[in-house]
């Protein structure tokens, strides 16, 4: 019955604690599950709930987290279909791709912050998403762009990077 | 108060991000190692970039070679699909004389394969754009009248994401027609023309005896042949016929094509791996795949397993009966097949159906897809490689 479901509480580095399916978050997340698998034996006879303190990722981001944990791993909410799909009619698409597209469409920060949370929590399709994300950012940008988006120094001498230039000018 | 600097990408998350910049357009990641030198040192890392084919394992398509005819000589040219394209026009199109006529006949592997004529002489050209070498092959004597001829990587087991510049094969498929070569040898008996096969593996540098067999049909057009596990397969009649060469023991035979080939057909590989074919009946583009019963003899069916409407994505004018769809090209590792329609050139990639325009029509001839990855390795491979041509 859905009353006895387990849950867990997740608690992000700014004190804001959010509930999730322990399933479900197991599923996503290998950081959570080995944290759950360590938090069980004290757990098995007593009702309490485990809160889990997540301090590096914060509620925005983490709330972010989840509901693309519960989209994608949550198996009742999952229309079944597998993954490696070849050959398949035209116009066909994963059911998840337009959530996916529209998950990453935040601002630079967000999904930077979003890649570290996936990084730290082990969840390997949301950074293989937000990685991806990035780099596609990447691709329509100056390298003055680039720089200044991800708060980069320019370690060139003018030298150099005529150097560079020169040797591809192909690609400019 | 001042905003906050953006959040920084922790240095080994870097690496994953440059990972995952699109093969399909080489360029970013030039670009991307001028951000800095952290940047720049993991883009020319040998490790990291074979890290980066192996990720995405297939290597993206980059342009097309077809054929320019002007004044009774053809010439080869290359049209990149790319805004930034590395890869530069063949060489023999630049310098190439004006009493020689050039072509392009096959594309595989990063490697593109010419025909030069200059009456009465034949040539093959086997170069690869990655590394500006250039080898040229004199066809093995053997009588025929017309020819078709394939290049393909010679490694065994190869995964293709760095084979350029190494060993490759070529397939030389003659045929001889006594009555069409119209001379009174005494020697030659009439009867039906004979079909030989010969491979040429670069490391070796000659031609293999060629193994022949008798073949009711004709070479009309060069259309790009297919690579499927151990076989070549070539387009006889314009479609009539298929000729099968076996990698594994170099046995010719005769398949035949499948129903509705006409206007015309290509080559395009089946969900199975195996020999496949498109062919396009009014609006619509059917996808066959042969299940070979008896492959000994040759014998089997052609199953349609797909059918992808043109109309529907392709911008045409439903009803116009000038709207022609002519099949023009197939690239084996991404599954993208090639199509003119009126004045334009559309991708219809196999696994997604997705269909892409990718430029105006310039030439009639067959469109060979160049499909290689260009890492700044290969670059500066091709920097140090002085161009060789022998």
């Amino acid at each position: 019955m859905a009353s006895e479901k387990k849950v867990v509480f997740l608690r992000s580095s700014d004190g804001e604690a959010f509930e999730v399916s322990e399933e479900v978050i197991s599923a996503a997340s290998v950081t959570i599950k080995g944290m759950i698998d360590e938090e069980s034996p004290s757990r098995a006879d007593t009702a309490a709930t485990t809160t889990l303190a997540i301090p590096n990722v914060t509620a925005a981001t983490l709330s972010r987290v989840l509901h693309y944990v519960n989209k994608h791993f949550d198996a009742a909410a999952v229309v079944g279909r597998p993954d490696d799909y070849i050959f398949c009619a035209p116009g066909d698409e994963h059911p998840l791709a337009r959530f996916d597209d529209d998950f990453v469409d935040v601002d630079n920060d967000t999904l930077i912050d979003l890649v570290h949370a996936a990084e730290y929590l082990h969840i390997k399709k949301l950074f293989d998403l937000t990685c991806k994300a990035v780099a596609d950012k990447l691709k329509g940008r100056t390298i003055d762009q680039i720089r200044e988006t991800f708060g980069i120094v320019n370690d060139y001498t003018v030298e150099e990077e005529v150097e560079v230039y020169r040797e591809n000018s192909w690609a400019f | 108060m001042a905003p906050p600097p953006p959040p920084e990408l922790m240095d080994d998350l870097i690496g994953e991000i440059l990972l995952r910049l699109p093969p399909e357009d080489p360029a970013c990641l030039v670009r991307a190692s001028l951000v800095c030198k952290l940047w720049r040192r993991l883009l020319s890392d040998g490790a990291f970039l074979c890290q980066y084919r192996a990720f995405h394992r297939t290597p993206p398509v980059l342009g097309f070679f077809h054929n320019q005819y002007r004044k009774g000589t053809s010439v080869p040219q290359y049209v990149p699909t790319i805004q930034a394209s590395p890869v530069p026009q063949p060489a023999i199109a630049v310098t190439g004389s004006p009493t020689t006529s050039y072509r392009t006949i096959d594309c595989r592997h990063g490697r593109v394969l010419f025909e030069g004529k200059d009456q009465p002489s034949q040539t093959l050209i086997v170069w690869d754009p990655i590394t500006g070498n250039q080898k040229l092959i004199y066809p093995p004597v053997h009588p025929y009248t017309k020819f078709l001829a394939a290049v393909l990587c010679a490694a065994d087991g190869c995964d293709h994401l760095r084979c350029s510049g190494g060993a490759f094969l070529v397939v030389f498929v003659g045929i001889y027609d006594a009555e069409e070569e119209d001379n009174d040898d005494e020697g030659v008996e009439d009867g039906d023309p004979v079909g030989w096969a010969s491979l040429y593996p670069s490391e070796i540098g000659v031609w293999s005896a060629s193994t022949s067999i008798s073949v009711d049909s004709f070479i009309d057009l060069v259309l790009p042949s297919l690579l499927t596990r151990d076989s070549i397969y070539f387009i006889l009649e314009n479609g009539e016929k298929i000729l099968k060469y076996s990698l594994v023991g170099g046995v010719l035979s005769v398949v035949n094509a499948p129903p509705q080939h006409e206007p015309n057909m290509i080559f395009a590989t089946a969900q199975d791996g195996d020999l496949g074919a498109a062919t396009v009946e009014g609006y619509s583009l059917h996808l066959w795949s042969w299940r070979a019963t008896d492959p000994v003899g040759g014998f089997g069916e052609w199953v349609r397993w797909r059918v992808i409407e043109l109309d529907v994505m392709i911008p045409i004018s439903i009803g116009d009966p000038s709207t022609t769809f002519d099949l023009a090209g197939f690239a084996e590792s991404t599954g993208l097949i090639f199509i003119r329609a009126n004045d334009d050139i559309f991708t219809v990639e196999l696994k997604s159906g997705h269909i892409t325009k990718k430029g105006k029509r310039t030439s009639d001839s067959p469109i060979f897809p160049f499909t290689s990855f260009y890492t700044p390795d290969l670059v500066t491979a091709r920097l140090q490689v002085p161009m060789r041509i022998d």
